[in-house]
C-alpha cells in the first residue's frame, strides 16, 4: 500500500532522506545552471550536522511585518580540503568566486517502504554568509535566507526617485529586476491596501534605505505581512486574530465566537489544521504526538496590554474589565507612518484583541513536521495530563488493579483539550534529531 | 582459511569525463555514489540501441579489479582505455553473454598499469529494458591478506530515539553502515608491515570479502560484500601461545564503512 507523506511522518519508524546542494558563482557572478551535492562527495558522506531551521514571528511587535528566520549553521567533513577556500586548488570552489553569497539548499524527504522518497521538499535555501575551516578538518557553514540579500541591495539602484507608485508597483519593480530574479523565482505581490506613493527620498528618507527596509516599511503602511520562504517571496494582506468586536463577557475576557478565529496572515502556506496527542490522551495509532510534556502557561499574562494609546493622535482603546486593567499594562504606540485614521485605529484595536486578554501559550516538541507548518498556522493539543492512583483505593492483590475506579485521577497537570487552537509564533526543524519544535499563543476564545 | 582483498579508493569518481550513448552523463555519480540501489539507466534506448558507458580518468590509473553492481547487462564487455584512448581488453576478457548475475567482480586479470579509462559495452537484447548500472568500481590493489580465519560482521546504525509523551518510542534511521572484525592466524613479516600501513593509510579503502568463501552465497560472503571503510583497531600482533615460531602472527582488522 502506498504511504502519502502524513502517513510517514506519523509512523514510529522512520527514515530520513537529505540533500544538500550548492550553486557556485563563476568569475563574472554568474550563477552555475545546475544544483551540486555537497552533502557526499564520491559516496562518501560530509556532513556533520544539518542543522536547524527556524521561522518565527515578534508577535509582540504591533505591527508584524515579516517572519524572522534563523541562519542555517552546518559542519562538514573536510579532511581533504573540499570546503577550503577557492584559492586553494583541492576545494570545490576552486575556479570559482569564493563561499560568501554561494547557494545552498537543503531537501528532504522520507523513505517508504520500499525505499522509495516520499514527500522531498526544499527545507531551505539561502546564501552562504560564512564559511570557517578549523584545524581538526571541520568545515563550520552558515547560510542566511534570500532576504538578507535584499538588505544588501540598495533601493535607489531600481531608479523609482520621482515617480508616484502604488505599493504593489514597487514590489513589482523590484521583483522584475535582474538582480533579485537571480534569487527568488516567484513573488506574490497583493497587498492589503495599496497606497500610491511619491518616491521622493528627500520627503522620506525610507527611500534611501535598502530594498528589505523599502518593503517592510510598505508592508507596515499597507497592511501587509512579508514572509519567505526559501526562493518564494510573499508580500500578502494582514488579516486579524480576531475579526470581531470587542465584546466583553462577564468574566471580564473578550467574548470571541470561535467562528470569528482568524488566522494571522492571509497566507498562501497551507493552514495546517493539527491535532498534536500527548500525556493522557486517546491518541490514535499512527498520529503525531508530543515528544515529552507540553510547556503550558494557562495564566498567558506574559504579555498582557489592557490600555493601547497611539502617540501621534493621541487616541486610546481599553479594556473594559476591570480586574484585567489591574493587572496589565500600558501600550504607547506610534502609527505616525500609517496614512489613515481609520487604519490606526484598526490596528490598536486589534492590538488590544490580541494583547488585552491573556492568552495561554505552549511549548511543545513533536517528530519532524516537514515544513507542514510555518507562523501563522494553527494547531491544537489534545494533552489532559497524567493519570494517578487513587488515593482511596485500598489495593489487595494484583486483581484490584484491572479495577476502573483505581485509574483516572488526574492531579496536578496542566489540561490541554483540542477545543484551544494555537497560532504559532516560532517553528523550528531539527534536521538532526529529526524533531519539531513549536511555540503558541491561544487564539481561542476564552 | 579465506582471502580478504583490499582495495583504494574508486577511480572512477568527480574527477572523471563522462561519455554516454543516451543515458545522461548529468547523472553520473550514480556510477560511483556507493549507493548501489540507484542505478544510471540508459535513456528511452529501444531495443536496436547498444549503450556505451565510457569514463575517461582524470590522471592515469592502475587498475586490479574491475567491480559492476546491481546491473542487467545481458550481453557486453568492459575494457580499458589505452593512451591513445583505444579500447583494449584485459589479459582476461571481461565480457557478458546471457548474463544473469546482478553484480559482477573480476579481478583475476594482470593488473593494468596506465589505463586512461574504463569502458562498460551494452549491447541490446530484445526487450530486456533499458541498460542499467547501479556502481561501476575501478580499484587498484592495496594489500592482500590470506590468512583469515573469523569474520564477526555487524550494521552499525546511526539511529535517534525520540521518546513520546507516553513513554512509547519513536525511531529515527539516518543512515545505516557496515562494520565487522576479521581476524587472522597466520600472518607473515610481509602481512605485518602492510597491516601497520592499512592501519595509518591516509584515504579510507575498499574491503572486499566475497573471497572468503568460495561459493558467494552466504550474507556478508556475496559480491557485491564491498565496503568503503576506515581500519579502527591498532595492530596489535601475537605469537600464538606455545607453539613454534615458524607459526605466522595472529591479528586482526576491525573496519568500519565510511
Amino acid at each position: 500500500m502506498a504511504e502519502n507523506i502524513l502517513d510517514l511522518i506519523h509512523k514510529p519508524v522512520k527514515k530520513p532522506y537529505k540533500r544538500m546542494y550548492i550553486k557556485r558563482r563563476n568569475s563574472a557572478g554568474e550563477y552555475e545552471s545546475t544544483w551540486q551535492r555537497i552533502d557526499s562527495k564520491d559516496g562518501i558522506a560530509r556532513v556533520n550536522s544539518w542543522g536547524t531551521i527556524e521561522y518565527s514571528i515578534d508577535a509582540e511587535k504591533v505591527i508584524v511585518n515579516t517572519w524572522d528566520i534563523s541562519q542555517l549553521k552546518n559542519s562538514f567533513s573536510n579532511y581533504d580540503g573540499w570546503f577550503n577556500s577557492s584559492l586553494d586548488d583541492r576545494s570545490f570552489w576552486f575556479g570559482y568566486l569564493d563561499h560568501k553569497d554561494t547557494k545552498l539548499k537543503v531537501d528532504i524527504g522520507l523513505y517508504d517502504r520500499d525505499d522509495t522518497v516520499v514527500g522531498e521538499i526544499t527545507i531551505f535555501e539561502g546564501l552562504i554568509v560564512n564559511a570557517e575551516n578549523t584545524s581538526d578538518l571541520i568545515s563550520s557553514i552558515s547560510t542566511a535566507d534570500y532576504s538578507k540579500k535584499l538588505n544588501e541591495i540598495s533601493f535607489q539602484d531600481f531608479g523609482l526617485e520621482g515617480q508616484t507608485l502604488s505599493a504593489s508597483e514597487i514590489i513589482d519593480a523590484i521583483f522584475t529586476d535582474s538582480t533579485v530574479t537571480m534569487f527568488f523565482s516567484s513573488y506574490v505581490n497583493s497587498p492589503k491596501k495599496d497606497y500610491d506613493l511619491l518616491i521622493d527620498s528627500d520627503v522620506n528618507d525610507i527611500f534611501l534605505e535598502s530594498a528589505w527596509q523599502v518593503l517592510q516599511y510598505l508592508a507596515k503602511i499597507s497592511s501587509s505581512t512579508i514572509s519567505v520562504v526559501n526562493d518564494e517571496f510573499n508580500f500578502i494582506g494582514r488579516d486579524y486574530i480576531f475579526s470581531s468586536s470587542l465584546a466583553v463577557d462577564s468574566n471580564g475576557a473578550l467574548a470571541v465566537d470561535s467562528e470569528g478565529v482568524l488566522a494571522y496572515a492571509e497566507t498562501t502556506q497551507s493552514n495546517a489544521d493539527v491535532t498534536i496527542y500527548g500525556t493522557g490522551s486517546n491518541s490514535p495509532y499512527g498520529n503525531l504526538t508530543l515528544y515529552g510534556s507540553a510547556i503550558y502557561d494557562k495564566g498567558g499574562s506574559d504579555k498582557l496590554y489592557t490600555t493601547i494609546v497611539e502617540t501621534s493622535t493621541g487616541s486610546k482603546v481599553q479594556s473594559l474589565a476591570p480586574s484585567l486593567l489591574i493587572e496589565g499594562r500600558t501600550k504607547e504606540i506610534d502609527l505616525s507612518d500609517i496614512v489613515s485614521d481609520a487604519d490606526k485605529t484598526e490596528i490598536i484595536t486589534e492590538y488590544l484583541s490580541r494583547f488585552g486578554v491573556k492568552r495561554p501559550t505552549i511549548s511543545i516538541n513533536c517528530s519532524n513536521y516537514m515544513g507542514l507548518l510555518y507562523p501563522f498556522n494553527k494547531f491544537s493539543v489534545d494533552s489532559p495530563g497524567r493519570q494517578k492512583v487513587a488515593d482511596d483505593v485500598f489495593i489487595w492483590g494484583v486483581s484490584y488493579w484491572e479495577g476502573s475506579d483505581v485509574w483516572g485521577v488526574r492531579t496536578g497537570a496542566n489540561k490541554v483539550y483540542p477545543s484551544e487552537v494555537f497560532n504559532i509564533e516560532k517553528v523550528s526543524y531539527d534536521l538532526d534529531v529529526w524533531a519539531t519544535n513549536v511555540f503558541g499563543r491561544s487564539v481561542s476564545s476564552l | 582459511m579465506g582471502s580478504v582483498k583490499t582495495f583504494k579508493l574508486n577511480q572512477v569518481n568527480s574527477g572523471d569525463t563522462f561519455d554516454f550513448t543516451t543515458a545522461s552523463e548529468d547523472a553520473s555519480s550514480l556510477l560511483y555514489d556507493r549507493e548501489f540501489n540507484n542505478q544510471l539507466a540508459s535513456v528511452a534506448s529501444s531495443d536496436g540501441t547498444n549503450e556505451k558507458f565510457k569514463v575517461t580518468f582524470n590522471t592515469p590509473q592502475d587498475i586490479s579489479a574491475v567491480g559492476l553492481m546491481n546491473h542487467n547487462i545481458k550481453t557486453g564487455n568492459i575494457k580499458y582505455l589505452d593512451s591513445g584512448l583505444v579500447e583494449q581488453d584485459f589479459s582476461v576478457a571481461i565480457s557478458f553473454s546471457a548474463n544473469t548475475d546482478t553484480n559482477s567482480f573480476f579481478d583475476t586479470f594482470t593488473k593494468v598499469t596506465d589505463a586512461y579509462g574504463i569502458v562498460v559495452n551494452c549491447d541490446y537484447t530484445i526487450d530486456a529494458g533499458e541498460k542499467k548500472i547501479g556502481q561501476l568500481l575501478s580499484l587498484e590493489s592495496l594489500y592482500d591478506f590470506d590468512s583469515a580465519k573469523r569474520l564477526a560482521p555487524r550494521l552499525k546504525i546511526q539511529q535517534e530515539f525520540n521518546t513520546k509523551s507516553d513513554g512509547g518510542l519513536d525511531k529515527i534511521i539516518n543512515g545505516v553502515k557496515h562494520s565487522g572484525s576479521v581476524k587472522f592466524d597466520n600472518l607473515d613479516s610481509t602481512d605485518i608491515d602492510n597491516l601497520f600501513s592499512l592501519a595509518v593509510h591516509p584515504d579510507p579503502f575498499w574491503i572486499y570479502l566475497a573471497e572468503l568463501s568460495d561459493l558467494n552465497l552466504k550474507e556478508f560472503f556475496k559480491v557485491d560484500d564491498i565496503y568503503l571503510v576506515n581500519m579502527t583497531n591498532e595492530p596489535f600482533p601475537q605469537m600464538p601461545s606455545g607453539l613454534i615460531d615458524s607459526i605466522g602472527w595472529v591479528d586482526k582488522i576491525d573496519y568500519s564503512e565510511v
